[in-house]
């Protein structure tokens, strides 16, 4: 699962989300890492809509203009929690492969257990 | 509601940012990324940044393809893209070369004859001679069949002379030419290179056409030095050649110095041959996605627009590319003559009325256009770039 899409579905995994507010969202969860682009981020959610992780859930008309909310599907958190999985199970081999290393030894990971 | 038209109250970057979106398909896509781009503005922006254009432009771009999860439909408009700007280049180019300046009186006006052969009677269209091979001088046109028929070249006037033992030394006089050449201004495309034994009647090695086939070559006493150069939009050809076709025949008056001379592409050519193959590449572009998106969601149509498509796929990429081989010439050439290869008729290969690489991209194209304009197309094949909301 790419960058992008991963955040989508984690932003939308909480709430429905607007096209903006979905770019808003994943920078604040992401601590400013992932600034999405807008035409990465539609193209992603036409993608995952094409995959049915997500759907449109309704339309709102603010000043006049139309904003499309988009919500997670079953299948778009079950994608999610498989892939958080893999994300940890990658995690953890990085750590435990850390703490074998002189520098980053015991100390590190035994802080990390704890 | 489309929201493609600048409203009157629309902000400078608003009306920027309207424009940016056209390159998505109609549909409420382009309103909702519009609103998404004008959000994420900081006030002060004024025009879109570069990399906003680039991210829009790209996605923009495949979004006309539809099918978001189909790699298959990027490959073959991609394809479609290449075919398209080959033959966009094609035309323009064939279209640019009718204006492109007139060889006649050039030869003579410029001095090239008595700079290559000073002091020498010579023969060419002028004089009417039979021996050279543009006989005459008005209205060569741009492209014309190689000598022996096989394949295509610039059209050319040939000038020789007839030999002298100055030109028999076939090695010490080309030199000499190639030294005036370079004290009139004549940049120097290629060292003199040396055809040592070849049947000089196998024109498409000894005209520069192709490469001779190891283990093939005619041995003859013929031995002939030859190089090109080029000033103000001419490319001028140098051969002299010594002995005969007979190892121990007479000697052969056809056998001695002459030089071609033929137009290089104008500056203005290379600008309308890019132009061709942009509008060429957009329109294949285009035309693919609009296919895709009519037949999208309808699997017999789909099926039916890009099997014909596929089939003639791996041959038609390998036909449409302008791959002439022109040994011995500026590479330029063989680009042009590559480009008129796919429009003109290949007589030499018995296609006397039809271009087959223009026919096969005409069977590609067709039957996707048909299935196409036939189907009853879905609103916009898929849920999220529609105009529905689910129930």
């Amino acid at each position: 699962m790419r960058e992008p899409t991963f955040w989508i579905l984690t932003v939308l995994a909480s709430a429905p989300h607007h096209g903006y507010g979905l770019i808003r969202e994943a920078a604040r969860l992401s601590d400013d890492r992932v600034r999405l682009q807008a035409g990465t981020l539609y193209a992603a959610l036409d993608r995952l809509g094409a995959e049915g992780l997500v759907e449109l859930d309704r339309e709102e008309i603010v000043d006049g203009r139309a904003r499309r909310y988009y919500r997670l599907t079953d299948r778009g958190a079950a994608a999610l929690d498989a892939e958080a999985a893999r994300l940890r199970a990658n995690a953890e081999a990085a750590r435990v492969q850390l703490a074998a290393r002189k520098g980053f030894g015991p100390a590190t990971a035994t802080m990390a257990s704890a | 509601m489309t929201g493609d038209m600048a409203r009157p109250g629309d902000g400078p970057l608003e009306r920027r940012y309207r424009r940016l979106v056209r390159v998505y398909p109609r549909g409420p896509r382009r309103e909702e990324l519009l609103i998404t781009l004008l959000d994420c503005a900081p006030p002060d922006r004024r025009r879109p940044t570069a990399r906003e254009t680039a991210n829009v432009l790209r996605h923009g771009l495949r979004g006309r393809l539809g099918r978001p999860r189909s790699r298959a439909v990027v490959v073959l408009a991609t394809l479609a893209a290449l075919v398209a700007g080959c033959f966009g280049a094609a035309a323009m180019s064939v279209l640019g070369w009718q204006f492109a300046p007139s060889l006649t009186g050039v030869v003579q006006a410029q001095g090239i004859d008595r700079t290559v052969f000073p002091g020498m009677t010579v023969e060419g269209c002028e004089s009417g001679s039979e021996l050279t091979y543009s006989e005459h001088c008005a209205d060569m046109p741009p492209f014309i069949p190689n000598p022996d028929h096989e394949g295509t070249r610039y059209g050319f006037l040939e000038y020789r002379v007839a030999p002298t033992p100055a030109t028999l030394d076939h090695l010490t006089f080309t030199s000499g030419v190639r030294d005036r050449l370079v004290a009139d201004g004549w940049r120097i495309g290629s060292g003199i290179r040396v055809h040592q034994g070849l049947d000089d009647l196998d024109t498409s090695v000894l005209d520069g056409t192709s490469a001779p086939f190891p283990g093939d070559e005619v041995e003859t006493a013929v031995r002939e030095a030859t190089f090109w150069a080029t000033r103000d939009g001419l490319v001028l050809e140098f051969f002299d050649a010594t002995g005969t076709d007979t190892p121990g025949g007479v000697a052969d008056p056809s056998v001695t110095a002459r030089f071609t001379v033929a137009r290089a592409a104008p500056w203005w050519l290379w600008g309308m041959t890019a132009a061709g193959a942009l509008l060429g590449a957009l329109t294949g572009w285009l035309v693919a996605g609009w296919i895709s998106r009519r037949t999208e969601g309808d699997g017999v149509a789909s099926f039916a627009a890009a099997i014909p498509a596929w089939l003639c796929a791996p041959l038609l990429t390998l036909g449409v590319l302008p791959l002439n081989q022109q040994v011995g010439r500026p590479w330029e050439e063989g680009l042009f003559v590559g480009l008129y290869a796919k429009l003109a008729p290949w007589p030499d290969l018995g296609f006397d009325t039809v271009n087959p690489v223009a026919a096969m991209a005409i069977c590609a194209i067709s039957p996707a256009l048909l299935v196409a304009a036939a189907v009853r197309r879905s609103p916009d094949g898929e849920g999220l770039r529609g105009d529905h909301l689910p129930g």
